[in-house]
C-alpha cells in the first residue's frame, strides 16, 4: 500500500493513517468532555459556523464539489459517497428539499453520534447548514432515537440559541434565506434507523420501510426531495467547509478519506470513542488507544452487531481499517463500532443475544424477517443455549440463513444473518458441541439468560 | 413492446408491466400474497422470488456485450428478486424455475406458514384459499418448525360482518392498503411490530361505534388467507359445496358483477365479480351482505288469495282463477300496470307486449326519471375514471352508486392502468403507491347537504335543496365569463371545467328527483360529459321500451279512474277507489296487504335476462341456484295474468322475449358476454312526465341499504346509520320538528329512525299530515309520522 502511494505521487506527503501521526488532531470529538462545550458562547469562541458561512456564500454546486474532493463517505454504515448523493438531489424543481440528520443510532455497539449530540451540538446544526445549503433545503430534521434524552435536549437548545443569534431562521446568518432545524424524537425502533422508515415514522406513520424506487431524492419526506445522512456525515461536512476538503483528504487511505470515530465495546481495558484517521490499524485501536483486551478475544465485529466478525488473528490486528479492506475480509467497516467477543463467552450465547436483539426490532412487515428471524431463529437459538438443542437444529439453522438472506424488504434481516453466519462460519465446533451435549463450549458468561 | 425472456419462452409485454405478471403472461407460475392487481405493490410477503436480469447500456446508447457470447451482458441482481415490484425492461431474463428460484419460494412458504394455524378443516376460506393451493404446490409437504405457534385471538369482531381470525393473518397488507387506496378512508392498520404485528382497527373500541364504511366487505375477498371472514356467511358451508354464479348485482344501476354463491337452494354468501371496465373487482356492502331477505321466513313463496276478507295460501290455479274471477268483467283499458324499474330488459319487453295486448295506456315503471339517460353524452366508467375533472352535483355517491363512487377515488390518484392480459384481467400497476397524492382539485362536489365525497374534494359547496338547475346556471356563465360574479366554489368548477378536455358531470338523485329533463338540458350546455345516476337498476334499459303511460294515460302513482290494477314490485298502499289490486312481490308489506291475489316474486338472483347499467351497458343477469318456492318472474306474473283474461301472449318466457330484444338492439340476447356489451343501434328512449314530487312528498336522502335489505338481517338493521328525512321549515314549525331531532317513520312498510333536516326552503316537498303515497328517491315510500314533536 504504502509503496504504491510513493510510487505514484512521490511528491505528496505521505497520507495521515495513525493518531499517534503528530499531523493527526480530532476535530469531530475535539470538544467532547469539555466543559460547556455545548453552549452557543462555547462553540462561536472555537470557530463554530464558519464553515456555514463559508457554505452559504458560494453556490449548492461548490459544496457538494467540496465534499466529493474530500472523499467523505456516509458515515450510517453503507459508507456511499456524501457528495455524490447531494448532487443526486434536483437541480431545478419548484419543490421544497429536505434535509434528514439520521441520529437514531440504535445499532448494538454504537455510540459515536450520541456524545457528539451531548457535547458539541453547534457542530451538527453547522453541518445541517451545509448539508442544507449543498441540497437546496431550507428545513432540515434531525431524527434522534428516543432514548438519548440529553442529546435532544441539548440539540433543541442549542437550536433556540443558534436562532435567537441569527444563525437559524428566516434570514440565517444574514445570507437571506430561511434555514430551519427541527429535533424529532423517535419513539424506540432500530428499524427508524433505515432511512425509508425513518421517514415514515417522521411524517407520523408505521416505521415500515418504504419500497425503492422511488429514491429519497426523487419523494422523500412528504413527497418532497428528501437527503438522509448520518450525525457524523452531517458534522464532517461542517470540518470540511472549515478546514477545507485537502484537510480532509489528507487522512486515510487512497478511497477512505478523512477522520473516523471508531468506538469499542466488550472486555477492553478503555471502552469509549477514538477520534482516529481511516486506515488505523485494528492493533493500534484496540490496543493503543482502548488500551487491550481484558481477556482472551477470540472475535470482534468491526462497525456494529450487523457487521460479520472477523477472527481474532494477527493479520486482521494489522489491517488498516477502511472500507474496502473490510470488504476484501467479507465484512463491512459499518459504524466503527467494534465488538470485542471473549473466547470464554460461548459464541453461541452471544448470537442468542443478538438475535434476540433483531427478532425484537423486526418491524413486521416482511416474511422472512417477521417469521423467519421474529419466530424461528429465536426459538431455535433459545433451544439451543436452553441445552435441548440436538444436532439436526444446526442444520436447520444453517438452512434458515440461505432462506432468509438476500429474500427480506429491508437490510435488517441480513443484518441479523451476516453476524450469526459470519460466527458459525468461524466457529461451528461452538454451535456443533452446544447441540450435541447440551451445554456450551466456553461457560465464561453462563447463566447470562433467565431462559425459562 | 419490450421482449422479455421467461425460462424458455420469449414474451412481449408492454412496458410498466412487472415481472410477476410478464412470467404469468408466458403462462408460468409464482407463488403470491401481499400482490394486487388493484393494489400498489409493497413487495411484503417475499413469496414471488425469482432470478432477474437484465442488459445495460453504454453512454452511447449501445448495449453492453459480453465477450464470451457476443450477446448483450445480462447484469443478474444478487441472488433473488421479488418479481411484484420490479418493472420489466427490455431484453430482462426472468427465471422461476431454477434452483434458487425454486428454494427461495419454498423456503419462504415454509416461513409463511410456521405461525399459520392450519385449521384448514373449519376455515370458511378452504377450498379456496391462496395460501392452501399454493401451500401444495410450493412448500414443503413437511414442518419443520417445532414450536409452538402464535396464538391470538380467533374471533375478533372488525365490525358486525367482518369477523378477523388473527391467528391466520400472514400479514399480506392488502387490507390495510385497500381501505387507503380505493375508497380512500383508512380504517385498518398493523398494531404492534415483529412477531406481535396485528391487523386492527382503530375506529372504536366499541364494536357499535365501528365504522368501516360502506365497502368494507371487499376485504375478504382479497384476504389471501382465511384471517377476514363475512359474518354473513361465517360457517355457512364449504367453498366446494357452493354453487356459484357469476351474475350482475340489481340492487342499484352499477351494473357491479357479483357471485352468488348458494347452497341448499339459499344464498349463503356473495363475492364481488371482476369486470375490469365497471367495478373492478369491488362492490359495497349493500349489495355484498344485503341478501338475507330472499331467503328470510317473510320471504312469498305461494301465491295469496283474499278469502272472506282475509289473505290465504292458495295455488297458481286458484290464483288464476281468482284474479279471473276480479277482473273479468273490468275494461281492460282502464286496467293499470306497473313494475318496478328493477326488472330485467326481457321482463320489461313482455310487460309491454302485454300492455298492448289488453289495449291499456296506463302502464309505467318505477321509480324513473321525467327525462331519457341516453338524451344526454355519457361517458363509461373507465372515461370517469380518466377524467380531467369531475363535476358531481346533487348526488351522495357513496350511498347512491358505490361504484361511481370508487371510480372517482381512482380517477383522483391519477393513475389508471391500461394494461389487461387478453381475458380482460387487470394487470397491476406500478405507478401506484401507497398513499399516493390526490389530485383533489380535479373534483368538485355540489349537494344539499353535506356527502362523503366532499372529504376527497378539492372544491365542494353545500347550495340550497332544489337550486340544481340555478348552480348549473352559474356554472355555465362562470365558465364563459370568469368575471361572472358567484360563490367561490362555483367560480372554481367553472374555472376546473374550462381548463379540461375530458371532463363530466355527474348528477344524482338530488339534482334529477324533480325535474331531470331540465336539470339534463341545463348540464349538456356545459360541454362535458353527463353522467346521470338512473333512479333504479335498470332505468337506463327500460326507457328504451315503452313502459311510459301514453296520453292521459295513469302514472304510477296517480290512479285516479283506474277500476284495477296490477303491480309488480314493492308498493306502499292500495291506491283508492280500486276494485281490484293484483300484487306481485317477494314480502307481504305495504300494498300487499291490501291486495285481492299476491303473486310471488322471483327475487332477481333468481331469475336469467338482460340489464343496461348507467353507463348504457348491457350486462347478462344469471340464474343462481335459489329455491323462491313457487314465485316466478314477471314473465311468469304476467302469464297467469294473461291466462285469467284469457289475452293470447306473444312473449311467454326469458327466450321469446330476447328474441324481440334482438331485432330492437341488434344484439343477441341469448349471449351477453360478462363484461357487458353497448348494442349497436338504440331506440329513442321513452321519458314521460313523473310526478315525483306532488303534494304531500318527502325526501329521504339516499341510501345504499334498500328497505327489503332490513328484513330478515338484524345485523343490517342494527349497522345501519340514521337517514336524513328532508323538511321545510313551514312543516317542521307545523309538526314540531327541530332540526337535527329523530324521528320514527315507516319506510317501505320498515320502521326506521331518521333525523330531521330542516331547510329554509320552498323546494322541500311539504310532509303529509300522518301518512301518504310518495316516490321518494329510491324507491315509493310510505311514511307514517309518529309522535312528531310530541316529545
Ligand atoms: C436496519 C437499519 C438500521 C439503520 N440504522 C441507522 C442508524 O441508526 N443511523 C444511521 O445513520 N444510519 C442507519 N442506517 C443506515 C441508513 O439507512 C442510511 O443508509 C444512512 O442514514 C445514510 O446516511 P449516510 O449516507 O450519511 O451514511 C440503518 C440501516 C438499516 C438497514
Ligand atoms: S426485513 Fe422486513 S420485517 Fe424486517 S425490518 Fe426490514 S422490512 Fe421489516
Ligand atoms: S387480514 Fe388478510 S388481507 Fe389483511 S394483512 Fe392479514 S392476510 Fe392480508
Ligand atoms: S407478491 Fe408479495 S413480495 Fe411479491
Amino acid at each position: 500500500m504504502t509503496a504504491i502511494l510513493e510510487n505514484t505521487a512521490p511528491e505528496k506527503p505521505k497520507s495521515i493513517t495513525s493518531g499517534l501521526d503528530p499531523r493527526f488532531k480530532p476535530r469531530l470529538y475535539e470538544h467532547v468532555g469539555v466543559p460547556n462545550s455545548w453552549t452557543l458562547e462555547y462553540a462561536l469562541k472555537n470557530g463554530a459556523y464558519e464553515g456555514a458561512k463559508k457554505a452559504l456564500a458560494g453556490t449548492p454546486e461548490q459544496v457538494q464539489d467540496e465534499a466529493k474532493k474530500s472523499g467523505l463517505r456516509g458515515r450510517g454504515g453503507a459508507g456511499f459517497p456524501t457528495g455524490v448523493k447531494w448532487s443526486f438531489m434536483p437541480k431545478e424543481d419548484s419543490k421544497p428539499h429536505y434535509l434528514v440528520c439520521n441520529a437514531d443510532e440504535s445499532e448494538p455497539g454504537t455510540y459515536k453520534d450520541r456524545y457528539l449530540m451531548e457535547h458539541d451540538p453547534h457542530q451538527l446544526i453547522e453541518g445541517m447548514l451545509v448539508g442544507m445549503h449543498a441540497i437546496r433545503a431550507n428545513v432540515g430534521y434531525i431524527y434522534i432515537r428516543g432514548e438519548y434524552i440529553l442529546a435532544a435536549e441539548r440539540l433543541e437548545r442549542a437550536i433556540l440559541d443558534a436562532r435567537a443569534a441569527g444563525l437559524l431562521g428566516d434570514n440565517a446568518m444574514g445570507f437571506g434565506k430561511s434555514m430551519q432545524v427541527f429535533v424529532h424524537r423517535g419513539a424506540g425502533a432500530y428499524i427508524c434507523g433505515e432511512e425509508t422508515a425513518l421517514m415514515n415514522s417522521l411524517e407520523g406513520l408505521r416505521a415500515n420501510p418504504r419500497l425503492k424506487p422511488p429514491f429519497p431524492a426523487q419523494a422523500g419526506i412528504f413527497g418532497m426531495p428528501t437527503t438522509v445522512n448520518n450525525v457524523v456525515s452531517i458534522a464532517s461536512g461542517a470540518l470540511i467547509m472549515r478546514h477545507g476538503s485537502d484537510w480532509f483528504a489528507s487522512m486515510g487511505t487512497e478511497k477512505s478519506k478523512g477522520n473516523f470515530l471508531f468506538h469499542i465495546s466488550g472486555p477492553v481495558k478503555r471502552p469509549g470513542v477514538y477520534e482516529l484517521p481511516l486506515g488505523t490499524t485494528y492493533r493500534e485501536i484496540i490496543y493503543t488507544w482502548g488500551g487491550g483486551p481484558t481477556e482472551v478475544i477470540k472475535a470482534f465485529n468491526p462497525g456494529g452487531s450487523s457487521t460479520p466478525m472477523l477472527p481474532f488473528t494477527d493479520e486482521i490486528l494489522d489491517m488498516q481499517a477502511d472500507y474496502e479492506n473490510c470488504a476484501a475480509k467479507g465484512t463491512f467497516l459499518g459504524t466503527g463500532g467494534i465488538i470485542l467477543i471473549p473466547k470464554n463467552c460461548d459464541i453461541v450465547n452471544m448470537m442468542y443475544n443478538y438475535v434476540r436483539f433483531y427478532a425484537h426490532e423486526s418491524c413486521g412487515k416482511c416474511t422472512p424477517c417477521r417469521e423467519g428471524i421474529g419466530t424461528w431463529m429465536v426459538r431455535l437459538m433459545q433451544k439451543l443455549i436452553s441445552g435441548r438443542g440436538d444436532p439436526n437444529d444446526v442444520k436447520i439453522l444453517e438452512d434458515l440463513f440461505g432462506n432468509i438472506k438476500g429474500k427480506a424488504f429491508c437490510l435488517l434481516a441480513d443484518s441479523c444473518i451476516m453476524p450469526v453466519q459470519s460466527a458459525y462460519n468461524l466457529f461451528k465446533e461452538e454451535f456443533e458441541y452446544i447441540a450435541q451435549n447440551g451445554k456450551p463450549m466456553y461457560s465464561g458468561y453462563a447463566n447470562r439468560w433467565n431462559v425459562e | 413492446m419490450p421482449k422479455v425472456i421467461v425460462n424458455d419462452r420469449e414474451i412481449e409485454v408492454a412496458n410498466g408491466t412487472s415481472a410477476l405478471d410478464a412470467l404469468f403472461h408466458a403462462g408460468f407460475d409464482v407463488p403470491y400474497f401481499c400482490s394486487n392487481e388493484y393494489l400498489s405493490p409493497v413487495g411484503a410477503c417475499r413469496m414471488c422470488l425469482v432470478e432477474a436480469g437484465s442488459p445495460r447500456k453504454n453512454p452511447d446508447g449501445s448495449w453492453m456485450m459480453d465477450d464470451a457470447t457476443g450477446q448483450p451482458k445480462l447484469f443478474f441482481f444478487p441472488g433473488t428478486v421479488a418479481s411484484c415490484t420490479l418493472a420489466i425492461s427490455e431484453g430482462m431474463v426472468i427465471k422461476t424455475t431454477s434452483a434458487p428460484a425454486v428454494k427461495a419460494q419454498a423456503g419462504m412458504m415454509e416461513f409463511t406458514l410456521i405461525n399459520h394455524p392450519l385449521d384448514c378443516p373449519t376455515c370458511d376460506k378452504g377450498g379456496a384459499c391462496e395460501l392452501q393451493d399454493r401451500a401444495y404446490e410450493y412448500g414443503y409437504g413437511e414442518a419443520r418448525f417445532e414450536f409452538t405457534r402464535r396464538h391470538a385471538d380467533k374471533h375478533h369482531a372488525l365490525s358486525d360482518f367482518i369477523v378477523l381470525d388473527k391467528e391466520r393473518c400472514i400479514h399480506c397488507k392488502r387490507c390495510v392498503r385497500y381501505f387507503e387506496e380505493i375508497p380512500g378512508e383508512e380504517k385498518l392498520d398493523f398494531i404492534e411490530r415483529g412477531g406481535h404485528t396485528y391487523i386492527d382497527s382503530m375506529e372504536s373500541e366499541d364494536l357499535a361505534g365501528r365504522n368501516l364504511g360502506n365497502f368494507s366487505g371487499n376485504i375478504g375477498d382479497i384476504c389471501p388467507v382465511g384471517a377476514l371472514l363475512d359474518n354473513v356467511a361465517r360457517f355457512r358451508g364449504r367453498n366446494w359445496e357452493y354453487d356459484c354464479t357469476q351474475t350482475t348485482a340489481m340492487n342499484n344501476a352499477d351494473g357491479a358483477s357479483i357471485w352468488v354463491d348458494a347452497r341448499t337452494g339459499r344464498i349463503e354468501r356473495i363475492r364481488a365479480g371482476s369486470n375490469s371496465s365497471v367495478n373492478e373487482i369491488w362492490i359495497n356492502d349493500a349489495t355484498r351482505y344485503g341478501h338475507e331477505w330472499v331467503d328470510a321466513d317473510s320471504r312469498l313463496k305461494t301465491p295469496l288469495v283474499r278469502k272472506n276478507g282475509k289473505l290465504e295460501p292458495a295455488s297458481w290455479d286458484e290464483a288464476v282463477a281468482a284474479i279471473k274471477a276480479g277482473l273479468i268483467s273490468t275494461d281492460k283499458t282502464k286496467l293499470g300496470v306497473y313494475s318496478s324499474a328493477d326488472i330485467t330488459l326481457e321482463e320489461g319487453v313482455a310487460l309491454e307486449k302485454f300492455a298492448a295486448a289488453l289495449g291499456t295506456i296506463n302502464v309505467d315503471h318505477f321509480p324513473r326519471l321525467n327525462a331519457a339517460l341516453s338524451s344526454v353524452n355519457r361517458p363509461t366508467l373507465d372515461e370517469l375514471a380518466r377524467a380531467d375533472a369531475v363535476i358531481v352535483i346533487g348526488a351522495d355517491l357513496y350511498e347512491e352508486s358505490g361504484t361511481t363512487y370508487l371510480r372517482i377515488e381512482e380517477m383522483l390518484k391519477g393513475v389508471v392502468s391500461d394494461l389487461k392480459y387478453n381475458h380482460g384481467t387487470a394487470l397491476a400497476d406500478l405507478r401506484l403507491k401507497e398513499r399516493m397524492d390526490r389530485k383533489r382539485n380535479k373534483l368538485a362536489v355540489f349537494a344539499p347537504i353535506r356527502v362523503k365525497q366532499m372529504e376527497h374534494a378539492g372544491i365542494s359547496e353545500v347550495y340550497a335543496i332544489g337550486g340544481e338547475l340555478e348552480l348549473l346556471k352559474q356554472l355555465l356563465a362562470s365558465k364563459s365569463n370568469s368575471n361572472f360574479e358567484t360563490t367561490p366554489a362555483i367560480s372554481s368548477a367553472a374555472k376546473l371545467l374550462a381548463g379540461a378536455k375530458n371532463a363530466v358531470i355527474v348528477l344524482g338523485s338530488f339534482a334529477l328527483a324533480s325535474d331531470a329533463a331540465s336539470v339534463l338540458a341545463a348540464a349538456a350546455k356545459l360541454g362535458a360529459k353527463i353522467l346521470p345516476i338512473p333512479a333504479a337498476a335498470n332505468g337506463a334499459g327500460l326507457e328504451f321500451l315503452n313502459l311510459t303511460p301514453g296520453q292521459n294515460g295513469r302514472t304510477y302513482g296517480q290512479f285516479e279512474g283506474l277500476k284495477t290494477a296490477f303491480i309488480s314490485g314493492y308498493a306502499a298502499d292500495r291506491p283508492k277507489d280500486l276494485e281490484f289490486l293484483v300484487v306481485h312481490t317477494t314480502q307481504l308489506v305495504g300494498a300487499a296487504l291490501k291486495a285481492d291475489v299476491v303473486l310471488p316474486q322471483a327475487s332477481n338472483y333468481e331469475k336469467r335476462g338482460t340489464t343496461v347499467n348507467l353507463e348504457g351497458r348491457f350486462l347478462p343477469v344469471q340464474q343462481a341456484a335459489v329455491n323462491g318456492g313457487e314465485s316466478m318472474d314477471l314473465i311468469g306474473a304476467i302469464s297467469a295474468l294473461a291466462d285469467a283474461l284469457d289475452v293470447k301472449l306473444e312473449i311467454r318466457g326469458t327466450r321469446s322475449a330476447g328474441r324481440e330484444l334482438n331485432t330492437r338492439f341488434g344484439l343477441d340476447f341469448e349471449n351477453i358476454p360478462l363484461e357487458g356489451v353497448f348494442p349497436s343501434k338504440k331506440p329513442t328512449a321513452k321519458a314521460a312526465a313523473t310526478l315525483r314530487f306532488g303534494g304531500g312528498d318527502v325526501l329521504l336522502t339516499p341510501r345504499m341499504w334498500q328497505e327489503k335489505m332490513l328484513i330478515g338481517s338484524a345485523r343490517v338493521r342494527e349497522s345501519i346509520g340514521l337517514d336524513n328525512l328532508m323538511l321545510s321549515s313551514t312543516d317542521a314549525s307545523k309538526f314540531g320538528v327541530k332540526d337535527g331531532e329523530k324521528l320514527e317513520v315507516n319506510v317501505n312498510g320498515q320502521d326506521r329512525t331518521v333525523i330531521a333536516r330542516v331547510f329554509n326552503t320552498a323546494s322541500v316537498p311539504s310532509l303529509p299530515a300522518l301518512e301518504g303515497d310518495v316516490v321518494g328517491s329510491s324507491a315509493v315510500l310510505k311514511v307514517a309520522m309518529a309522535a312528531s314533536g310530541d316529545d
